[in-house]
Formats: structure tokens, C-alpha cells, sequence
């Protein structure tokens, strides 16, 4: 193998893990109750060591409001990066994103139909998991119906899923009280992770370490994916079963990170994008750089949406503000560099 | 029937098709009872006029579309008792055009022949890439290997497919229009390589649009015809002008050539 990509990779997953500390940090520390990073890295210790705080103020906003956060806004953001790079592998194209099959908008129709029947939060949450991943059997059954198994067919079928996902969207608004439902409705579609809470977090976390754990595990065959059906076909590749445990994962993926921070856009296609070009297009080593920038990204932005003004900012519009232009510079970059 | 044969004393692999016929979705038949065996140490190239199915013929003995009647049989093995990896342990492939829609390196690239050999979750290591390095520079491939697979040419492009298809240690080599998007440099440069791989006990199958590369390569021909039947045989008895006419409808002269000291075919030209 190539030393010299080699030790590259190993540059570059340093530099990011490096930079992630270091925004994790700061983002521990920012925010209206503000924090010295040492005294945070102290109570940290003395947590661990068992030690009654001197501050409890300090501990309480430390351990029961912004570490879940900022922990979340990581795992949200590797999860749609990644999941992110998985699509444009299977579907061989690096123009997709992670909505393709109709995952988010079914689970803002699971949340759009929760909030209209006063649901609370965590019934809110389950209900866009279910719809999203309901969005995405919809899609596959649709191909299965068609009896064309082609990634063309499941294209289509996440088209017209989709379509018909935001339709029912649109009624739900219409139908919903426009003082009360159809804010929360709007809000929720623009994402935040204002609302997280411990208990949140370990609910669905297992749910990404599996999940993430399986496609780092299946990266190498998701390169012979990416090549077309018939070369994978002749490379000895069972397509059905490959597309259907990573198009399971990383809806899942989706699902999930959706269903805890709302619908946020932008950072599913972006990443991969970015990680390509730190690192190149073989999967076994941007799946990694992928994970660790979406997250580094995702906790930049949420620092910036709860520190950076007196108010919160939804998700989505930051990650929009930022993300479209630095898409167009990257496929700037990716243009100089010769790769499209 | 008998599958295996015995040559030089020994068992000989080899590909039988049986009955083979092949069906539009809408009933249309493309070909039908189509009879031949491919061996190793052997070329075959599949000759045909436009939309007579030889890509589909091919497909079929690549196990990328199951035929609509008939079977394949590896090794005396029915396809329909293998599976698609075994099948790739065994039958290598050559898509026509490589288009891939991400820049993966060459040697990348190559390493992933090594695909069917390898278990579900694992991933190639020093072993497999050693093996791609072998390919890489049995091809002559070194200058490339670390390029982007997008920025080399088209030439090369297929050198590195077919390094792949060698990664991969199949005993047959099958290949779609390999010599279609060359220029006449490759292109002689492919039928040497194809010629040598047959040398060294592969059995290669290729489809082509020229039978003067049949010509080059005097081995054994398969000629798919209009009305869905198949010759096979040896070129040199098979390619004659008035079977040449018969099959293009277009006039082309069969010479032997003294300087060459081989046969080859020339179209007449316009009248």
C-alpha cells in the first residue's frame, strides 16, 4: 500500500481529532452561563473521581445541559455526514444526500402528526423514527412492486415518496392551529438541539454505535458498490443484500439523528464532499474523516446557533447560511484538483 | 452429459453452454438453443451484426442476466447451483466502458479483484494489495497505479480493468467489446495481452465488431447470426468471404498475406 496516503490519513484523522477537542472545549465553556475551560476540565475530573462539586450551578448546566448537547450535535452530525457518504456510494453519485429515499420528510410527517395530537416530546421523537423509516420501506416497496431492482427504480421511488410525504405535510400544516402547532411544526423542521436531555441521548445512542460500527465495517464493499450494479455483480457481490444492510443503517442513521434534532439540511451532502477532498474517494478511509468532520462541523454550528447572538438560531438556517456557500467552494476546489 | 474432459492427463476446466435462449421482458426472443464450449488456454472471440445480443450472451455467461431457457454449466456445475461469488471465483469480467463516479486511485481500484476471495467485512491488507502489485506489473501499470482512476485514458483505463480481472484469479476472462474505444495502438496492444493470457492457461472470451482481430488472433470463433443461431469453430474455417457477405451484407475481401504470414480481411470499400 501507499505510504505516503498512508500517513496522510493519519494527518489528517489527527488534525481532526485535535480539533475536535479543542471546539469541544470552547464550546463547553461558551454560552449566557460562561465558563473557564479549566475549571470545566477540573469538574470533569472530579465527576469522574467521584467528588462532590464545589460549584453545583457550574455542574448542573455542565453535566445535565451542555455536555448532552454538545454530545448529541457530535452524533447528529457524524450520523448524517456519514450516512451521507454511504447514499452517494450505493447510488454512485456524489450529488445525493441522505433524503433520497424519503427519510426526513416522513419523520417531519411523524412529527408534524405528534404535535398535532399534543403529543410530548419523546412521543414526537418516536413518531418521526417511525414515519422516517416507514418513508423508506414505502420507497423499497414501491421498487419491489416495479420488480426493478435498479438504483434508477429506488431513485424514482424516493421521488415519488417524498412527494407524496410533503403533501401530507402541507395538509398537517393546513389543518394544524397556526398560533401553537403550526410554530412548533415550522420549528422543528428547522432543527435545534435546544431540547436534549440526558435521558434522550442514551435512548439513541445505541442505535448510532451499531449503526455506525456495521458501515465502517462494510466501507471497502460499499467502493465495489459504487463502481455499478453489473461490476459488483461480477466482483461476486451479493447486490441485494449489501444495498439493503447499508440503506438500513444509514436510514436508520437518519432516522434517528432526525428524530432527536429536527430536520437539518445541508451537512448530508456537504461532508462527504469535504472529506473527499481531504482525503480521497476510497471509503475505508473517508468514512472515518467523514464521521469526525460532520461532527466537528455540527458542534461548530450549534456553538455558533446558541453563543453566537442572544437568541437561538434553528439548525438549518445556519447550516444553509454556511453550507451552501461552502459547497460551492469545495466543488471550486474539487474543480482546481481535477476530480470532476 | 459429460462435462469434464481430459487432456494432457489431466481434468479440464471448462464453460458449456446449454440450450441457451435469452427473452425480452415483453416475450421477444433475442436468441435461442445456442450450443458451445468454451476452454482454457483459449480465445474465443463472439462475432455478430449490431443488436444480435452479444453483450447479452455474454452477460449470460458472466451470470449477470439468467437466461430465459437453458442453463451454463462451470466446471460441470449448473450456474443456477452456484452463487455469485463462486461464480466470480471462477469467471472474471471486463465491462466495456469503466465509468466510475468517484476518483479512487488505479491501485485501489485493482485491489478490489480481490473481492470474491475475500469474507464480508474484511478488508485488503498488505496480502491483497500484493496481489494487485502483481497485476499492476505484469500490465506494466506502475506509472499509473497511484493516478486518479478518472484522469488516465481510456487505454488505460481498461489495462486497469483487465489488471483487475487478473487480481481477481478467475480461470476464464470474459470481456465486453474490449478493443471498441481504443486506438489501433491499444488495440494491438490488447489482442497481445489477451493472446499472452491465453498462453498462461486462461480461457478468454471476448465479444468484438472486428474480424480482423479474429483474423490476428486464429483461435476459436463464435458467429451469433440474425435469425438467433450460432457457429463456433475454428476462425480459419469459419470466416470465409461469402460467410463474411452473408453476415455484415457488406463486400469484404479474406487475403493471405506473405508479409504478414497471416490471413486478414479488408472491407471492399464504397462502390
Amino acid at each position: 500500500m501507499n505510504d505516503l496516503q498512508g500517513k496522510r490519513y493519519k494527518n489528517v484523522v489527527s488534525l481532526l481529532l485535535g480539533s475536535l477537542l479543542v471546539v469541544f472545549l470552547l464550546a463547553i465553556s461558551l454560552g449566557r452561563y460562561s465558563m473557564n475551560p479549566l475549571d470545566v476540565i477540573k469538574s470533569i475530573e472530579d465527576t469522574i473521581r467521584g467528588v462532590v462539586p464545589r460549584d453545583s450551578s457550574m455542574h448542573d448546566v455542565l453535566f445535565i445541559i451542555r455536555l448532552p448537547r454538545i454530545i448529541a450535535s457530535i452524533l447528529v452530525g457524524a450520523a448524517l455526514s456519514l450516512s451521507g457518504a454511504v447514499y452517494q456510494g450505493i447510488f454512485k453519485n456524489p450529488i445525493v444526500s441522505p433524503d433520497l429515499l424519503g427519510v426526513s420528510s416522513g419523520a417531519t410527517v411523524g412529527a408534524a402528526l405528534a404535535i398535532l395530537l399534543g403529543a410530548g416530546m419523546i412521543m414526537i421523537q418516536v413518531s418521526a423514527f417511525i414515519m422516517g423509516m416507514f418513508a423508506v420501506l414505502i420507497s423499497t416497496t414501491i421498487t419491489k412492486i416495479l420488480r426493478n431492482n435498479t438504483n434508477m427504480a429506488l431513485v424514482l421511488a424516493g421521488i415519488i415518496t417524498g412527494g407524496f410525504m410533503s403533501s401530507i405535510l402541507g395538509l398537517l400544516k393546513y389543518i394544524a392551529d397556526p398560533e401553537t402547532q403550526l410554530a412548533e411544526i415550522v420549528f422543528w423542521q428547522m432543527g435545534s438541539f435546544a431540547s436534549i436531555n440526558r435521558i434522550q441521548l442514551v435512548a439513541i445512542s445505541p442505535f448510532f454505535i451499531v449503526c455506525i460500527a456495521i458501515l465502517l465495517a462494510l466501507s471497502w464493499r460499499i467502493n465495489i458498490l459504487s463502481f455499478g450494479e453489473e461490476e459488483a455483480k461480477t466482483l461476486g457481490m451479493n447486490i441485494t443484500f449489501y444495498r439493503a444492510i447499508t440503506i438500513i443503517c444509514a436510514s436508520f442513521l437518519t432516522a434517528s439523528a432526525v428524530s432527536i434534532s429536527g430536520t437539518i439540511g445541508w451537512i448530508g451532502l456537504v461532508i462527504p464532499h469535504l472529506g473527499r477532498l481531504l482525503i480521497g474517494s476510497n471509503n475505508s478511509k473517508l468514512f472515518p474523516v467523514t464521521l469526525l468532520s460532520g461532527g466537528l462541523f455540527m458542534l461548530i454550528i450549534d456553538t455558533l446557533a446558541r453563543a453566537a447572538t442572544s437568541v437561538e438560531i434553528p439548525i438549518s438556517i445556519l447550516t444553509g447560511l454556511i453550507g451552501a456557500p461552502f459547497y460551492a467552494w469545495l466543488l471550486w476546489k474539487q474543480r482546481m484538483a481535477g476530480i470532476i | 452429459m459429460v462435462i469434464m474432459e481430459t487432456e494432457n492427463g489431466r481434468d479440464y476446466m471448462n464453460i458449456v453452454v446449454q440450450n441457451l435462449g435469452f427473452n425480452y421482458p415483453n416475450g421477444k426472443s433475442i436468441f435461442n438453443n445456442l450450443n458451445f464450449t468454451i476452454n482454457k488456454s483459449k480465445v474465443l472471440s463472439i462475432l455478430g451484426p449490431n443488436g444480435v445480443g452479444k453483450t447479452t450472451l455474454l452477460g449470460c455467461i458472466a451470470r449477470l442476466y439468467l437466461p430465459s431457457q437453458g442453463d451454463v454449466f462451470f466446471d460441470g456445475k449448473s450456474y443456477l447451483s452456484m452463487t455469485q461469488c463462486e461464480i466470480a471465483q471462477n469467471i472474471g469480467y471486463v465491462p466495456q466502458i469503466i465509468v466510475p463516479a468517484f476518483n479512487y486511485s488505479v491501485i485501489d481500484y485493482i485491489v478490489t479483484g480481490c473481492a470474491p476471495s475475500m469474507k464480508v467485512f474484511q478488508k485488503p491488507k498488505k496480502e491483497e494489495y500484493d496481489r494487485a502489485w502483481c497485476a499492476v506489473k505484469k500490465l506494466k501499470l506502475e506509472h499509473i497505479a497511484h493516478k486518479s482512476i478518472m484522469q488516465i485514458s481510456g487505454g488505460e483505463r481498461q489495462q486497469a480493468a483487465i489488471a483487475r480481472v487478473i487480481t481477481q484469479k478467475p480461470s476464464f476472462i470474459l470481456l465486453d467489446e474490449p478493443a471498441s474505444h481504443l486506438d489501433m495502438g491499444n488495440q494491438m496492444k490488447l489482442l497481445e495481452i489477451l493472446n499472452d493470457l491465453a498462453q498462461e492457461d486462461y480461457g478468454i472470451v471476448m465479444t468484438t465488431h472486428n474480424p480482423d482481430h479474429v483474423f490476428i488472433l486464429d483461435d476459436q470463433v463464435a458467429v451469433l447470426r440474425d435469425e438467433g443461431n450460432l457457429i463456433s469453430g475454428k476462425s480459419r474455417d469459419i470466416l470465409n468471404e461469402e460467410f463474411l457477405y452473408g453476415l455484415y451484407g457488406s463486400k469484404i475481401k479474406v487475403l493471405n498475406i506473405k508479409e504478414l504470414g497471416r490471413m486478414a480481411c479488408i472491407a471492399q470499400g464504397i462502390l
